[in-house]
């Protein structure tokens, strides 16, 4: 499989993380994928029209105030000018006064506003109080959802889907418009948290089938099932590894053998632990047949 | 020979060792550091003493009166003077000062608490899950008390100094304090703590009586000066005996309490490290030489440790490996394996009444001549070798109940192999060929699922010794049963490179051929006649190469499908394709379309599919047999080369060729302009550099596709190259293209190369020039050669893909080795139920449905509906046909009760 | 996205354990944090069907035991 493809798979402009690594951290269950993503499917009488997704879309997506126009220092009157597009500001469905209440409950200052034009001045006069209260000034949010940095909507089969840059199930779900039947995120965590473990295995297969389809590897869905399974059926989406099945396998040897062997040892003692010695490392351990398969066969002699 | 029952080991408990029973278990106190005496024997109660076991040849054991080699060896111990920390418990030792009431030694929770912990631990163990969240809560919520609610003693928090030290306001806890606290912390608050008080009373984490390890895993070497060397473990063991003695001499003698200390503390640090010798905060140990001891912990650790090297992989017996090498004369199904190997081989047959002669005649041809025998064992156990000398002897004595150790010959069963073995078909079973030489010979139609190579691979044989695993083999390993691959349900094995260069070759278009030549392609195959001829030619009988491929069809065939080669057309002309890629076979006979990798090839193969589903396994092998056969043999016949010359396009084209690359150059200087004008529009969700580079990139990506075109199209679909990349035998046409045409792109990371001095990426170019040349775009083909530039771009691309692989293969074998150790306990139940060793079910029916990756048609349910008509028509011949309709109408519903 | 969940009955779980000659303590498990335990207001101790839409077998039923 290729390292590291980065890829604007079939979504527009967004990053997602392909291949090996995707795989990796989709069974390592991480709990920030390095590339968070959403899909949101909206309700039937948004999803055909084009208005109304791109209001949700607006309403999501994290709008600070430098997205909606210039920010400049007027150092001899100690002044901060923000100059608001009204273009940005239309789009956005966002009137300058809504803006001016936005920064002054933000910052705590008084906020003139003149036309599309915001002023106002730092509390203590010196440089230094005015290039912070630019910098913070610059990022006042104004709206939308502090995860969701960026949102795409494209237009498949016949309807307006939302891709968006940045995760928060949680957060979309009750927002008028959104489908919650259909919206999914490709942090499997977040299934698990928001939606339950059943949606979390789900999702597992998807990412996991959507990866190696995009790498255009054949594998039957039945292993990928199998692998989602094992994750998911004590409850909580656990890690393929030490810190997830192998680490809590039943038996002490199998444990041993695969990492950290010497602790695995100690505990076992501490807690008098018994290995039944049903697995596969621990027959190979003891050397005697497994108790898989053929091996599970035995044959008795009539008398 | 005497049968003992086979034990079986039904469980194994772990837990602490008593004081009690280490000296119970001990079979002597050890109390002298010496090893040997002056005459080199071992002195009694010393580290060698001959009651630990013995390893000199000539000695024996005192415990058990066995020699070196069969006396396991036995267990001694140390009576330390006072008691020392278990390194390994040191943290839980910890813990446990904490959440204990430091004068009565009680749990500092209420009799309420401690029942609401033990009721939650119980429910946790019961359904299989990890206690640790609980204990974890116990230890918090007792740490958290002020005084004992039993005793009412006021506690103190304790202080904890990596590794062995504790502290209690300033005041250092002695192991024989903590020792003695330990003794008093009641059974019932043990299990609270998560601990079972049976075998792991937490007094004995504080070590009184150290066990000697037996001689037998510690065995000294004798160096050729006649001196020995001991055994790391054994250092370490003389250190802590002469402490100890120095210890108690201190004691004894009433030494001030500092000294006692330091000793004490000495003592500890050589337990410690003899424990384990890479605890963070300890010096380790170390030899003269000053390497690190390995000691207890570090031969259990680890990749070469005790578990992960010596348990969970075993070095074996009747085994074989040398380098591999083609012979496609040679089933799938068998591996040619060297004399010499076979005559090392062998195989125990017990000599029964049917077999007597069988055994007397291996016997006689001795050990040195091929199908012989190189050890009888008689009926009393004995072994005996065969020798040139005693073998006519032997062949009068041999009678029923002997054994015969004979060597390898054709037709027995063996596991062949090669690492790494990543899937089941890594390891399959084939029949021996006794073959001359000295390697290993497989049918190359078999390296793809071994993904195997000539360049000097080795691979491993192994001999099944019991009746029952030759069987095991042979039912469930051999080649033919895994001709699909479990991972989609496809063919893994098929033809490779001429194979079907070979087959597209003979069954492109209409080729006459001839009776002797016909013959000739034929005789390697197990046809026996000839079908009828296509028609005479000067009275002479013809047929065209369909007929000949035909042939090796079964009968009652059918199948249609696009073969690799087609174009996809937006309209198919079907029967009437001008480049025969539509193949159509009616009841066993290649009617239209070329056979290429599609219908032959490993992962690929249309038609193996079918006649591995339809007519099973031996008609699949058979098949795959003549068509590889008859592949080569036509590729012989007609001849197939490659030279550079091959690579040559006409001037015209070439001309062509550089028109391309000088417009597609235009259009990204125009780009350039464009961008540096402020003209560009961006992408949404691009910078603007970002929306240039991609713009660029795609534009030579174009042209270099149009360049390929271009040379492809002029060298014409009767090269060799095109033949080889069309019918998927090897190579792409984007190697054509390359070779021919243009390089293309050099990328690092997907992006054009950007790396280098400031702002360009080689002194020959100027600052900040975005061209495509400055940029690493190849315009040479590999034919033309590359420039100087040129050459080095595409060695920085060629570095990138080299670093890539390595760092790939590395990431994604620890991905396996995880997936692998997850997976490997579960088991489909008769029931259908998938369950792991404890019996939970982790899926109530495998897959949801039941089936068998490897038996649906690439996972479709397709197959399902195809094996019934399969069984429920007389005919294989109706059955196929009926799925055929079916497939086309596809009703849904009917699907579904189909399935239930 | 989510599965059809529902609380079986003693009956039927009888049935479902028996037929697959388990205890409860063999089933997958779930928790009862799990936002469709608490929206069907399920305990500890129950037992869960499911009723998934499956890629191979168009629907498939499964069990899970509610633990805490």
């Amino acid at each position: 499989m290729t390292m590291r493809t980065f890829h604007y798979a079939g979504v527009a402009e967004i990053n997602v993380t392909l291949g090996l690594p995707r795989i990796i951290e989709l069974v390592d269950a991480r709990k920030n994928p390095s590339t968070p993503m959403m899909t949101i499917y909206l309700k039937e009488e948004y999803s055909n029209d084009r208005e109304k997704s791109s209001d949700v879309a607006w309403a999501i997506e994290s709008t600070h105030l430098h997205h909606i126009g210039d920010i400049t220092t007027n150092v001899s009157e100690m002044k901060i000018i923000v100059n608001i597009e009204p273009k940005a500001l239309e789009m956005r469905k966002m009137t300058p006064g809504e803006v001016a209440m936005a920064l002054e409950v933000a910052i705590g200052l008084p906020v003139e506003l003149v036309d599309h034009t915001l002023t106002t001045a730092p509390e203590e006069v010196s440089y230094r109080g005015l290039l912070q209260l630019a910098k913070k000034i610059r990022n006042v949010k104004l709206k939308g959802i502090d995860e969701i940095k960026r949102v795409v909507i494209r237009r498949e089969s016949d309807e307006y889907i939302l891709y968006t840059e940045g995760s928060a199930l949680s957060k979309i779900l009750p927002i008028p418009g959104v489908d919650p039947t259909r919206t999914r995120t490709n942090n499997i965590i977040e299934m698990a948290d928001v939606l339950g473990i059943e949606t979390a295995r789900q999702s597992i297969i998807d990412e996991i089938m959507a990866t190696l389809r995009e790498q255009g590897l054949d594998v039957d869905i039945r292993h990928i099932m199998l692998v989602a399974d094992i994750m998911t059926c004590d409850g909580e989406v656990k890690q393929i590894g030490r810190h997830g099945i192998s680490g809590e396998k039943a038996s002490v040897l199998a444990r041993a053998a695969f990492e950290v062997t010497v602790n695995h040892l100690l505990d076992s003692g501490v807690r008098g632990e018994i290995d039944e010695l049903d697995g596969v490392t621990e027959n190979v351990i003891v050397g005697q047949p497994v108790k898989l398969g053929t091996g599970n066969v035995k044959l008795v002699a009539r008398k | 020979m005497i049968h003992s029952v086979p034990k079986r080991i039904g469980q194994i408990k772990f837990g602490f060792i008593s004081p009690k029973e280490f000296r119970k278990m001990s079979v002597t106190r050890v109390i002298t550091a010496d090893t040997y005496d002056d005459d080199g024997f071992p002195i009694d109660m010393g580290l060698m003493d001959t009651r630990l076991g013995v390893i000199d040849p000539g000695l024996r054991c005192k415990t058990c009166g066995q020699r070196a080699g069969e006396c396991p060896g036995h267990f001694g111990h140390i009576e330390l003077v006072a008691p020392v920390i278990h390194i390994g418990f040191a943290k839980l030792i910890r813990k446990l000062l904490r959440a204990i009431c430091r004068s009565c030694g009680q749990l500092l929770l209420t009799p309420n608490e401690k029942t609401k912990y033990l009721e939650e631990i119980r429910a946790k163990v019961e359904i299989g899950h990890s206690i640790d969240d609980v204990v974890n809560t116990v230890f918090k919520e007792s740490r958290k008390a002020k005084k004992c609610p039993y005793c009412g003693e006021e506690q103190i928090d304790i202080k904890f100094e990596k590794p062995t030290t504790y502290l209690e306001d300033k005041h250092k806890l002695m192991p024989a304090d903590i020792r003695d606290l330990f003794e008093k912390i009641p059974d019932d608050d043990v299990e609270v703590m998560g601990m079972d008080p049976a075998s792991a009373r937490p007094e004995w984490m504080l070590l009184t009586v150290l066990p000697v390890p037996p001689v037998t895993m510690r065995p000294s070497i004798t160096l050729e000066s006649g001196q020995r060397s001991e055994d790391d473990i054994t250092h370490k063991l003389v250190d802590i005996i002469r402490i100890n003695q120095r210890f108690q001499e201190n004691r004894e003698a009433g030494a001030p309490q500092l000294i006692i200390e330091d000793l004490w503390e000495l003592l500890q640090y050589h337990v410690t490290t003899f424990i384990d010798n890479a605890v963070s905060g300890v010096p380790p140990a170390r030899h003269r030489s000053g390497r690190p001891l390995k000691t207890l912990s570090q031969r259990l650790k680890g990749k070469e440790g005790r578990f992960r090297g010596s348990l969970s992989g075993k070095r074996v017996n009747f085994s074989a490996r040398t380098v591999i090498s083609p012979d496609p004369n040679l089933s799938i199904s068998e591996v040619g394996v060297p004399e010499a190997t076979a005559k090392e081989l062998t195989i125990t047959m017990n000599v029964t009444q049917h077999n007597i002669n069988d055994a007397k005649e291996y016997v006689a041809r001795g050990p040195e001549r091929h199908p012989g025998a190189n050890y009888v064992i008689r009926g009393d156990g004995r072994r005996v070798k065969v020798t040139d000398k005693n073998s006519l002897e032997l062949v009068e004595a041999i009678e029923t109940g002997w054994k015969v150790e004979r060597h390898l010959k054709d037709g027995d069963i063996v596991l062949f192999n090669r690492q790494p073995s990543l899937h089941r078909m890594s390891i399959m079973a084939h029949e021996v060929k006794v073959l001359p030489n000295k390697t290993f010979r497989l049918n190359p139609a078999v390296c793809p699922p071994y993904n195997a190579d000539f360049d000097g691979d080795e691979m491993n044989l192994h001999v099944p010794q019991t009746e029952e695993a030759r069987a095991e083999a042979k039912i469930l390993m051999h080649v033919e049963h895994n001709i699909l691959s479990p991972r989609f349900g496809g063919p893994i094995i098929g033809g490779i490179h001429d194979h079907i260069s070979g087959l597209y070759l003979l069954t492109n278009r209409d080729k006459k051929i001839y009776k002797p030549e016909a013959l000739e392609l034929l005789k390697k195959s197990s046809i026996k006649e000839l079908m009828e001829p296509a028609g005479y030619e000067n009275g002479k009988p013809y047929w065209n190469g369909k007929q000949i491929f035909s042939m090796i069809l079964p009968d009652g065939l059918h199948l249609t499908f696009q073969a690799e080669m087609c174009e996809h057309c937006e309209e198919c002309t079907k029967g009437e394709c001008e480049r025969d890629a539509y193949v159509v076979i009616e009841d066993g006979i290649l009617k239209h379309g070329s056979i290429d990798e599609k219908a032959i090839g490993a992962f690929k193969s249309k038609i193996l599919d079918k006649i591995y589903k339809e007519y099973g396994e031996e008609n699949a092998r058979m098949f795959v047999d003549d068509a590889t056969r008859l592949g080569i043999r036509a590729i012989m016949r007609m001849g197939f080369s490659f030279g550079i010359d091959d690579e040559d396009v006409t001037a015209e084209a070439d001309v062509q060729i550089g028109e391309v690359l000088s417009e597609a150059e235009e259009r990204v200087t125009k780009l350039i302009m464009a961008y540096s004008a402020g003209e560009l529009e961006q992408l949404p969700g691009r910078s603007l550099d970002e929306t240039l580079e991609m713009k660029i990139m795609q534009e030579l990506g174009r042209a270099r596709d149009s360049a390929g075109d271009i040379a492809g199209r002029n060298l014409g679909l009767s090269n060799s190259a095109v033949i080889m990349a069309q019918s998927g035998a090897r190579g792409s046409m984007l190697n054509l293209t390359q070779m021919a045409g243009c390089v293309g792109q050099q990328a690092v990371r997907g992006e054009r190369i950007q790396r280098g001095y400031v702002g360009r990426t080689l002194p020959h170019y100027e600052t900040g020039d975005l061209g495509a040349d400055a940029r690493g775009f190849v315009k040479s083909s590999y034919k033309t050669g590359l420039s100087a530039t040129e050459y080095f771009f595409h060695a920085i691309g060629g570095r990138e893909g080299l670093v890539d692989t390595a760092v790939r293969t590395s990431q994604s074998g620890y991905l396996q080795r995880r997936m692998v150790n997850a997976l490997q306990d579960l088991e489909v139940q008769y029931d259908g139920t998938v369950r792991d060793t404890r019996g939970m079910i982790v899926q109530f029916i495998y897959g949801e449905d039941g089936l068998d990756p490897m038996k649906g048609d690439f996972g479709t349910r397709e197959s399902i509906r195809r094996i019934i008509n399969l069984h429920s028509n007389d005919t294989v011949n109706h059955a196929s046909h009926r799925a055929k309709l079916l497939a086309l109408s596809r009703p849904n519903q009917s699907e579904n009760q189909v399935h239930r | 996205m989510v599965p059809y969940h529902e609380i079986l009955d003693e009956e039927e779980l009888k049935f479902v354990l028996e037929h697959y000659n388990i205890g409860k303590e063999h089933l997958p498990k779930i928790k009862v944090k799990d936002p469709v335990i608490k929206e069907i207001k399920a305990q500890v101790g129950d037992v869960i069907k499911i009723t998934r839409k499956s890629a191979t077998a168009d629907e498939a039923i499964i069990y899970r035991l509610v633990i805490g």
